[in-house]
């Protein structure tokens, strides 16, 4: 019987480090940038693990709706499909676990912009 | 389509049901091919209703649904930062009667039947006529902003288009709506592709076997509203419904558009209508890039379509699907929209050319006839003289004697500056043809049986439009079908 829950031990740490492994790989700059300055995961999934919501990045990052931001085509943060004051949904762009993508080119196949 | 194992029917009879003249089939005598057809599930949910996608149709019924009390589940097999379906990138107008009276709601039915060759479907027109303003006003009600209603010619309605703008509210509008389903209760799944139908044993559809990011996954449910969307982005359907060269035609609309809810439905006995030709596309003509906004549609009336040769080709104030098909026949496939400085500042043409600047695209501009026709590429002579003609031919709103003739909304080419939107190429936006339903919403068999339990609506039932349709109205079908199937899926 110690064998056996040996193996299994054995097994779930397996199955826990290539989670870990996993999680790593598919991590993006993102992650590594919150890791690097201390944010600990439950400063941003605070209600959870889905992704968090806007509130929560725009309590350190701010709106990003002052200042001019140099890009190859419009600025996102300002998009004419959001009311003037309206800021836009980070998480649709960015993301800590994963690749983030130009979700604008869904429509908009002419932006060249890259995002991180 | 499976059947449901809560109905007491074991995976062994699961088997019998599908495997052709097996007699007595057991698990072990399965190839693993098979057997890998007929996964147990990771996950079995039991709800009240499931919807199938996330665009304006399937969002309405989730809405409509869980705003009565009902446990509401949408699948959607994209992203949750791809969210909305085909749209995601429609202008974002609804199509109205001018007027709450009948006479305005009848030439809403008129017009629409007429631009659809009278072989579009009545009913649903009529639905539309009747439901548009009250269920455009259910949506202010629930958090979205729809800007007032405006004159839409050539046709005898308005339109009113989610503010902010024309291609711009589209976004803000759908995100309006999933966060009012959350809000009441209603859930999202996704990444989750639904992949076939259950039925229960009284042959009625009683859930979705899906598969998401965690495997296999049931979703047990009273009904099912499969607003999945149309198929421009499937070439097997497109060579073999529309043209068999079809498959090679540019997509505006979304690519994940796969006819996915055509299939599910055809599972479970569905019969389909409005599939055949080219007559059953939806096509544009628009900037070979920007292919969503890029589609100077407010404009087209004004102006004057230029093809390769220097020549007009069709009546312009048809609009802009009956001319991007009429594009397909052009050389080349390309073609330039020309207009001047008096055109421009009609309120149409204005937005069309504001949206072009905003976004980069190419308004070519020139200070004579003659540079632009070399801007756009075609020669001298016959533009001057296709100009010339037509000019020559406006009497008051049309020219009628033009070749081809103009019907309404002609202008003179004359005033500096001269400007074209130019190249545009045709692209498909969106399908006509789709799943069988009724007025209810119910899905039917090719002998026109209901199929209990399972509704449908949007760009992927009906079918609705034929050939062409009046701008707009595809969103105003989206609404209102979509709204009475939330409502008969709990009926």
């Amino acid at each position: 019987m110690r064998r056996i829950l040996v193996a299994l031990a054995s097994a779930a740490l397996a199955l826990a480090v290539s989670t870990l492994g996993h999680v790593a790989a598919q991590s993006a700059g993102l992650l590594n940038a919150h890791q690097a300055v201390n944010v600990q995961c439950a400063a941003c999934h605070q209600e959870g693990w889905h992704p968090p919501p806007a509130t929560v990045c725009i309590a350190c990052h701010g709106t990003m709706l002052d200042g001019v931001r140099e890009t190859p085509g419009p600025d996102p943060h300002r998009s004419p499909h959001l009311a003037a004051d309206e800021a836009p949904v980070c998480t649709e762009c960015h993301a800590a676990h994963g690749p983030s993508e130009v979700t604008c080119n869904a429509c908009h196949r002419s932006f060249r912009f890259g995002t991180n | 389509m499976v059947r449901n194992p809560a109905d007491g029917i074991t995976r062994r009879g699961i088997v019998g049901s599908v495997g052709a003249g097996a007699a007595i089939v057991t698990l072990a005598s399965l190839n693993p091919a098979q057997a890998a057809l007929l996964p147990e599930p990771q996950s079995k949910t039991t709800t009240d209703l499931v919807v199938i996608g996330s665009g304006l149709s399937g969002c309405v019924a989730a809405l409509e649904a869980v705003s009565r009390g009902a446990r509401v589940i949408v699948l959607e097999k994209a992203p949750e930062n791809r969210a909305g379906g085909n749209s995601l990138l429609a202008g974002g107008g609804f199509a109205m009667p001018k007027e709450a009276s009948e006479a305005a709601r009848q030439a809403f039915v008129e017009d629409s039947a007429a631009v659809c060759r009278n072989r579009g479907n009545a009913e649903i027109f009529r639905l539309m006529a009747d439901h548009v303003l009250d269920d455009v006003a259910w949506l202010t009600e629930n958090g979205a902003t729809v800007m007032p209603p405006m004159d839409w010619p050539p046709h005898r309605v308005s339109i009113a288009f989610a503010a902010p703008g024309m291609f711009q509210g589209m976004p803000r509008l759908l995100r309006t709506l999933r966060d009012q389903i959350v809000a009441k209760g209603g859930a999202f799944a996704f990444e989750t592709k639904a992949h076939q139908l259950i039925m229960n044993d009284r042959g009625a559809v009683a859930g979705v076997r899906a598969v998401g990011r965690d495997g296999v996954a049931d979703y047990l449910a009273k009904s099912v509203v499969i607003a999945a969307g149309g198929y421009a982005a499937n070439p097997q359907i497109l060579e073999a419904y529309s043209d068999p060269n079809a498959g090679a035609l540019m997509v505006r609309g979304i690519d994940w558009a796969t006819g996915d809810g055509l299939t599910l439905g055809q599972q479970a006995g569905a019969g389909l209508r409005g599939m055949g030709g080219i007559m059953a596309l939806h096509i544009a003509a628009v900037d070979p890039v920007e292919t969503a906004a890029g589609n100077p549609a407010a404009a087209l009336p004004y102006c004057l379509s230029i093809n390769r040769d220097g020549l007009r080709f069709i009546d312009e104030s048809l609009g802009y699907v009956a001319h991007g098909k009429a594009v397909l026949g052009q050389p080349g496939q390309s073609v330039a929209l020309i207009f001047d400085e008096a055109i421009k500042a009609i309120s149409g043409p204005a937005t069309a050319y504001a949206t072009f600047q905003r976004l980069g695209m190419p308004v070519v501009e020139a200070d004579t006839l003659e540079e632009l026709a070399t801007r756009i590429g075609v020669p001298t002579e016959p533009f001057l003289r296709t100009v010339r003609d037509f000019n020559a031919a406006v009497v008051g709103d049309a020219a009628i004697n033009a070749a081809p003739p103009k019907a309404a909304l002609a202008h003179k080419i004359e005033t500096p500056k001269f400007y074209a939107f130019s190249p545009l190429v045709p692209g498909v936006t969106l399908t006509f043809g789709g799943l069988m339903i009724n007025t209810k919403a119910q899905v039917l068999e090719a002998d026109g049986r209901i199929i209990p339990g399972l509704f449908a609506a949007g760009e992927g039932a009906g079918h609705v439009f034929f050939h062409d349709y009046i701008g707009g109205s595809s969103m105003t079908n989206c609404l209102v079908m979509g709204r009475i199937a939330g409502q008969q899926a709990l009926a």
